[in-house]
């Protein structure tokens, strides 16, 4: 072990982080919203919605994701759309997380105690103001602690984009460890920044839960 | 006031109501009361359509409670604004947890009624003083007794001035001595000539309040009258049986 190895690649290997952080930043964003959505397609009485939610999150979840970006990167060119590896690595980790975090909303949403929806429309809220400032605000606490692990899982999934020539955290440790054939020092820096990224969703989320949980 | 005629309600092969019809004048007050599952509290739930009843009519006012849409993207104008003129006092309270008591009882006036917040707050405030918590303004119910939560509550319905009131037992979820407190607000408010229906298993209340007291049993109104009729001379066996029982 030589740690002068760890220091003089250090700043390379942030390099690929920073693409790996907006790799995630990005999924967890059009991932959240894509899960909003098909959570409320998963909550409402229309068949067609539902059912559409339910084969959704039957077919994310029930392949791998790995397997989705091959698809994505690989299988789509063959159908004439051809997307850099970039878009596709958004593209397939927020098409993947968006499945798990509309489980999470659809969970938190449908644990809120009934009467709190039946209050809100004695005193003649409608169905969305009822959500939005009855259902949702008491939702949010419960999703926080679930998200947080999903955001954690994200970004270490996202290094699975390695595989499509996405040149992130992890594919430069890959290429750093080709070259100095140091695998021990490389891998053990490279994990130090995972642990760094995964850190700051585990103290934000804490904080977070912290702070909504004032009412109980 | 309150016109409910020939209401029908089924859950599954559950008939609950089978056809109740009956009339609530201005300032009147209503107890009703029944064995649990005769239908007490789904009638009160059709009132203001919180169950969607099979067949019948209910007005309020001379207008008629009904749905005018299907669709949940829909707002439906009409029945938000029929049910902000009945006020709904729950068992279990409803209050909204992440809302001090102040914020619970504005939280209609200021999304339904698009009412400026400051204005808002005066009436808020108002209201509370008069269920006796102007010192639990801003604390959130989870620091509130259930008594002090419905009275809360109570104060969230009136706030939107609504025509009548409409109670669900509202002292069945209480410990013993706290029942007092509510009861004591409910009769102020029937003094102050407030409609109201109330499910209760509260009989003196019922005595002592209502201008008739209504049985039902079986998905229908099996007696009504006068307090002292009902519960102290009832005409029908079943009636007798259970003043017996509760009594």
């Amino acid at each position: 072990m030589d740690f002068a190895v760890i220091w003089k690649y250090l700043p390379v290997l942030a390099k690929g982080a920073v693409t790996t952080v907006e790799l995630t930043a990005l999924a967890v964003v059009i991932g959240t919203l894509l899960g909003l959505v098909i959570a409320f397609a998963a909550i409402s009485k229309n068949v067609i919605l539902k059912g559409f939610a339910r084969f959704y999150t039957w077919l994310i979840r029930g392949t791998p994701l790995l397997l989705q970006l091959f698809l994505i990167y690989y299988g789509l060119p063959q159908l004439g759309l051809t997307l850099s590896p970039f878009a596709a690595a958004v593209a397939g980790l927020s098409i993947n997380s968006a499945a798990y975090i509309a489980e999470i909303v659809r969970a938190a949403i449908q644990s809120i105690d009934k009467g709190q929806m039946e209050a809100a429309r004695s005193i003649g809220m409608s169905y969305f103001q009822a959500m939005s400032r009855v259902i949702l605000p008491q939702a949010y606490l419960r999703m926080i602690p679930p998200l947080g692990n999903e955001f954690i899982a994200l970004l270490k999934d996202s290094s699975l984009v390695a595989t499509i020539s996405m040149v992130d955290l992890m594919r430069t440790a890959q290429q750093m460890y080709a070259t100095t054939f140091r695998p021990m020092e490389i891998f053990i820096a490279a994990g130090a920044l995972y642990l760094l990224l995964t850190t700051f969703f585990t103290v934000t989320f804490g904080r977070l839960e912290r702070k909504l949980a004032v009412y109980q | 006031m309150v016109k409910v005629r020939n209401l029908h309600k089924s859950f599954g092969s559950l008939e609950v109501l089978k056809g109740v019809s009956f009339d609530v004048s201005k300032g009147e007050v209503v107890c009703i009361i029944g064995p649990s599952g005769g239908g007490k509290s789904t009638l009160l739930r059709c009132i203001n359509h919180l169950e969607e009843p099979d067949k019948g009519l209910v007005e309020i006012d001379g207008k008629p409670v009904v749905s005018t849409t299907r669709s949940i993207f829909r707002k439906d104008h009409h029945l938000n604004k029929m049910r902000s003129e009945i006020g709904m006092v729950f068992q279990r309270f409803n209050l909204f947890p992440h809302r001090t008591a102040l914020d619970n009882v504005i939280e209609g006036l200021v999304t339904v009624k698009k009412m400026r917040r400051k204005e808002a707050r005066e009436i808020g405030l108002e209201y509370l003083r008069k269920v006796g918590l102007a010192d639990k303004v801003n604390e959130y119910p989870s620091r509130l007794s259930g008594g002090q939560q419905q009275r809360v509550a109570i104060a969230r319905a009136l706030a939107m001035q609504p025509k009548v009131m409409l109670f669900d037992e509202p002292t069945s979820a209480l410990d013993p001595e706290l029942v007092g407190e509510v009861l004591a607000v409910m009769r102020d408010l029937a003094k102050g000539g407030m409609t109201m229906l109330v499910v209760t298993h509260e009989m003196s209340f019922a005595r002592e309040v209502a201008n008739r007291v209504m049985f039902i049993d079986d998905g229908q109104i099996l007696e009504e009258g006068p307090p002292e009729q009902v519960l102290g001379r009832p005409q029908k066996r079943r009636t007798a049986d259970f003043l017996r029982r509760v009594v």
